[in-house]
């Protein structure tokens, strides 16, 4: 008998749409030694090459998976083993995963449908993301921005759930949040966010904003400073940039897809990132009757009128720590006007990513933000 | 009873449509008038004594035999014959022609080379007036040659299950096309087939135009009433062919001629006016000439009328937006 | 948001733009069926249950049961479209334009036109299509294509719960006359359909999955073939690109263009007819346009020159699948 100690590797699941992703390439050696966090694979799902992560610490005994395997979620693509452990194991508990291993049907995913609170008079749409079992950390909130929706983040919340337990949420008028938005300014969508918080019995958390929603996430800070253990904010208004009105006025207005692409390739560096996919669900979203009014709200209230905000002022205000993350290439809210920060505040640039810097530096941004956090 | 300026008016429209219609004859056989025709001379009466009856909230149905009902309908006749001519200004901007006149405004539909369908049409109509709350009624003209199209049985059917408010008037003008009505419809009496859809039918002498108003207007009361359809078969003749250029071979000889001299619905007017002393005879005489100076305006105003211009081919396809 | 079938889909479709717009009205054969019988009301919602319940909502004056009378409803439905109300004529079987071909096509799609601009003609017509039930020739047609040959026309042809409630609401809010073609085979089909309503603008393709190698076009419940295909290609390593023009008419040449342009190779799979049908449109459109763009002879998958049989094993050997798509897309990788 060994008493090594067998992990699986297998597909994870990047969102909710996927159900499957092709192995690119394995980022190390097999019979290596990893650390928890290393990239080990990398994994292409929806045109987009993300790299796995190692779950533990251990040694890379199998590579299941070759290079060009397109594998559902949740199939086995290599075995990680703590201790020892002899081929023969290691070939027994392949077999036993295989033949035990049942992949989702198209369609049947279990939980597609978010979960809902009505939260003033407003049905939210939200997922959690369950800790581990040894995950003890304050939960970690994710705030998406303007004409955005919780989807956003899949390549983010699910990574942190090892730790603690991570929420999205869709905001009023976004994804598949009832079509209200009450006032539809800063202040109101913080107040319906900390509501959220209180519904779900979140006292406090990390917050994670991302434009507009960096932006809410400074607002209920300042409303409520305990609830906000720090704030992580992208590419955010927030931070004192001044969003162009004409990109928010084309957006809300663009019906068809070629009319709306344009706005989506703005939102990153590197084109290759957005997918037909990507315009479709954007569109989806903008469909539903009533989103174009209440985007036309949440724009004029908190996004042409923020220009006599001063965010800087209102960041040093606050207590809690915060970091501000930022695409070199933001064509949407570009950087420059966030020279300054106060002196509790961090800035970090990845340099090749534009808007959507959660999206084209997801691994590198999870891993920032997961060591910021972990200080407090 | 009509009262005298309303006979006055029913004269008028008569006579307008007598002098439109034999102007038409001389004129289309002169070249210029694209497609076909199909006069309504001689069955005056009919189109007018319908009309006398109807509001602006009520619709015509119209059929390809178009400018008599639609010049008793009251669209501008200047528009009726820039149509009939293809023109820019005509009803329908030249795009329907001498079949195909069409005036919403006058409350006047079709009309309609699909013969038969002014009756579901109608239905459609009656059925939006009921649904609406309006009030208004639908009339279907119907040749007898459409008679026997299915799509009439059909909405005669739907009309009476459904209590519209409907009437279908049958002129029976004794051909259809080149047939004779006698060999072509079974039991030869149109409006006994208002007994299969379990609603009132009556036949009319359609050259005499107080037959024709008396009767509609009893069977446009009922269906402005909630009660349902009728059917008015109004026998008439006509005093051109089916269309313009029709040969006529098939016809008796002096077919035309003996109903122009005995039972012409314009002279039977006249007398019967004048008999019951209900106008004047110098106002008859005054409205045939001002009508023969306006049908002289009318044409001279077509013919020189512009053309459609040639972007108005690709216009008006769809009310919405049509992208790909 | 919740999973509803096609069915549902459509049904709600239905009921939210009758909530919404009074003078939306639904009437053909059975639409509620039951209309007089001595048993209960609202009996069928047609024979497949896609319109019950509304009848108990709205009532007879809405929703109006019809004798087998295509004609006369289908120009009552055009009548009353011209006064005001904004019709859903229910035509059960595409296979049955036959009897009212004249109302769709010389009455509804020239009313606008023929007279001028004077009028709008805001009807749909919801009719079922396609093989596979073994019902034979008379009920099993695809005959999209004809309609589409009509300026006046707007033909839709959703392939999945999704586009039918967003597209239908299109539909009926749509000013012109639309004939909406609902697949038999796609009814019991489940996605997740947003509660709320919603619109799908004519004349946008959906593109249902993207590769670099082919071109698929398929339209109503050929897309599902195409997506198995596609899967099955994928193991062999050839990455398809999938378009569902989702409207006929209009037809979105644009982003057919735009995929045959990246992958350069073209298949159309559909259930209408070899012969004038919408493959020989769809192939003709990029031989005009995009004749350079192609690195092989474009395929065509339909169904052979034939009648449709009722013989089950007959019947599919009439329907396009996937084998022979996969047959075609690997015959265009050849070059």
């Amino acid at each position: 008998m060994s008493i090594g100690q067998l992990t699986p590797l297998t597909m994870p699941k990047w969102g909710m749409a996927m159900t499957s992703g092709t192995v690119v390439e394995w980022l190390v050696e097999a019979g290596a030694r990893v650390t928890r966090g290393d990239e080990i694979l990398e994994i292409e799902t929806d045109k987009t090459i993300v790299a796995m992560e190692a779950p533990g610490d251990g040694e890379l005994s199998r590579q299941v998976a070759q290079p060009g395997d397109e594998l559902p979620v949740g199939a086995l693509l290599g075995v990680l083993t703590e201790g020892e452990a002899d081929e023969v194991e290691i070939d027994a508990f392949v077999n036993k995963f295989r033949s035990h291993f049942i992949p989702q049907e198209a369609g049947e995913e279990v939980d597609l449908a978010p979960s809902r609170v009505e939260i003033q008079g407003i049905s939210i749409a939200y997922r959690k993301y369950p800790a581990a079992e040894n995950g003890s950390g304050l939960p970690i909130l994710f705030i998406h921005g303007f004409g955005g929706d919780q989807n956003g983040w899949m390549f983010n919340a699910p990574e942190f759930a090892e730790q603690r337990t991570a929420y999205t949420f869709d905001l009023p008028a976004h994804g598949e949040s009832s079509r209200q938005v009450g006032a539809g300014t800063l202040s109101s969508l913080a107040t319906l966010v900390a509501d959220f918080m209180a519904a779900l019995v979140i006292p406090r958390a990390h917050i994670v904003g991302h434009s507009l929603g960096a932006a809410i996430a400074v607002e209920l800070a300042v409303q409520n400073p305990h609830q906000a253990a720090s704030l992580v904010l992208l590419s955010g208004a927030g931070a004192g940039t001044v969003v162009d009105n004409k990109y928010v006025e084309g957006f809300i207005a663009a019906q068809r897809r070629p009319q709306l692409k344009p706005y989506i390739h703005q939102l990153f560096a590197d084109p290759t990132f957005v997918t037909r996919e990507m315009i479709e669900n954007v569109l989806k979203a903008k469909r539903i009757e009533g989103t174009g009014a209440c985007l036309d709200k949440i724009a004029e209230a908190s996004i042409y009128s923020v220009e006599d905000a001063v965010p800087e002022d209102k960041l040093s205000q606050l207590e809690m720590p915060a970091l501000v993350i930022w695409g070199g290439q933001d064509q949407v809210a570009p950087l420059g006007q966030t020279a300054k920060l106060p002196a509790n505040t961090d800035l970090h640039v990845f340099e090749q990513a534009g808007h959507m810097v959660h999206i084209e530096a997801a691994s590198e941004l999870n891993a920032m933000i997961r060591k910021f956090i972990e200080n407090y | 009873m009509q009262s005298t300026k309303e006979l006055l008016v029913a004269y008028r429209s008569m006579r307008t449509i007598r002098e439109f219609e034999e102007r038409m004859h001389i004129e289309f056989a002169k070249g210029g008038v694209p497609g076909f025709v199909h006069l309504y001379a001689g069955q005056e009466a009919s189109a007018v004594g319908v009309c006398a009856n109807l509001s602006g909230k009520d619709v015509l149905l119209n059929t390809h035999r178009a400018h008599g009902p639609a010049i008793a309908r009251g669209a501008d006749i200047f528009a009726v014959a820039k149509e009939i001519y293809c023109r820019g200004e005509g009803l329908c901007k030249g795009r329907g022609g001498s079949a195909h006149l069409h005036d919403v405004k006058s409350g006047l539909w079709g009309a309609n080379s699909g013969v038969g369908s002014g009756v579901a049409l109608g239905c459609g109509a009656a059925l939006a007036a009921r649904n609406l709350k309006t009030g208004g009624v639908a009339v279907a003209l119907v040749g007898d040659g459409a008679v026997n199209q299915g799509v009439v049985s059909e909405a005669l059917n739907l009309a009476s299950i459904w209590k519209l408010p409907l009437v279908i008037v049958f002129e029976n003008n004794g051909y259809g096309e080149a047939t004779a009505v006698d060999y072509a419809v079974a039991g030869k009496d149109l409006y006994k087939r208002a007994a299969a859809f379990d609603m009132p039918g009556v036949k009319v002498d359609g050259h005499d135009y107080f037959a024709v108003y008396d009767e509609v207007r009893l069977a446009v009361e009922r269906a402005r009433a909630g009660h349902g359809p009728s059917i008015i078969e109004a026998k008439q003749i006509r005093y051109f062919g089916h269309f313009e250029g029709d040969a006529q071979t098939y016809r008796p000889k002096n077919e035309v001629e003996q109903c122009r001299q005995g039972n012409d619905c314009l002279k039977r007017f006249r007398q019967h006016v004048l008999n019951e002393n209900r106008v004047e005879e110098s106002d008859l005489n005054s409205i045939d000439t001002e009508v023969a100076d306006l049908i002289d305006r009318v044409y001279k105003e077509a013919k020189a009328a512009r053309f459609p211009g040639e972007d108005e081919l690709m216009q008006s396809i769809y009310a919405s937006e049509y992208q790909g | 948001m919740a999973g509803k079938t096609y069915r549902q889909a459509i049904n709600e479709a239905i009921l939210q733009e009758m909530r919404r717009d009074s003078t939306v009205i639904l009437l053909g054969e059975d639409v509620a069926g039951g209309t007089g019988a001595g048993g209960e009301g609202d009996a069928w919602g047609g024979p497949m249950g896609v319109t019950r319940g509304l009848v108990s909502e709205f009532g007879v004056g809405r929703v109006l049961d019809t004798p087998i009378s295509e004609a006369a409803y289908m120009g009552a439905a055009i009548g009353a479209a011209a006064s005001g109300l904004r019709p859903i004529a229910d035509l059960m079987f595409i296979d049955f334009a036959g009897v009212c071909f004249d109302q769709i096509v010389n009455q509804a799609a020239k009313y606008r036109y023929m007279y001028g601009g004077q009028d709008k003609i805001p009807l749909t017509i919801r009719t079922m299509m396609g093989a596979g039930l073994g019902i034979s020739s008379q009920h099993s047609q695809s005959l999209y294509p004809i309609f589409s040959y009509f300026a006046g026309l707007k033909v839709v042809v959703p392939s999945g719960p999704y586009d039918a409630k967003g597209l239908l609401i299109s539909a009926i809010r749509d000013d012109d006359p639309v004939i909406f073609c609902e697949h038999k085979a796609l009814y019991e089909m489940v996605e997740d359909v947003p509660d709320e309503p919603y619109t799908i603008p004519f004349g946008e393709a959906n593109f249902i999955r993207s590769g670099g190698d082919v071109t698929i076009v398929a339209m109503s419940s050929m897309v599902h073939v195409a997506t198995k295909a596609a899967t099955e290609l994928a193991r062999q390593g050839i990455e398809c690109e999938i378009l569902d023009p989702r409207t006929s008419s209009p037809l979105d040449t644009e982003s057919i263009l735009e995929s045959v342009e990246e992958t350069g190779r073209l298949v159309i799979i559909d259930e209408s007819g070899p012969r004038f049908g919408m493959a020989s449109e769809v192939a003709a459109v990029v031989a005009e346009e995009g004749f350079a763009l192609l690195k092989a002879p474009i395929i065509k998958v339909t169904p052979p020159f034939v009648p449709i049989p009722a013989a089950p094993n007959l019947e599919q050997l009439y329907i396009p699948d996937v084998a022979q798509l996969i047959v075609a897309v690997n015959k265009v990788m050849e070059s």
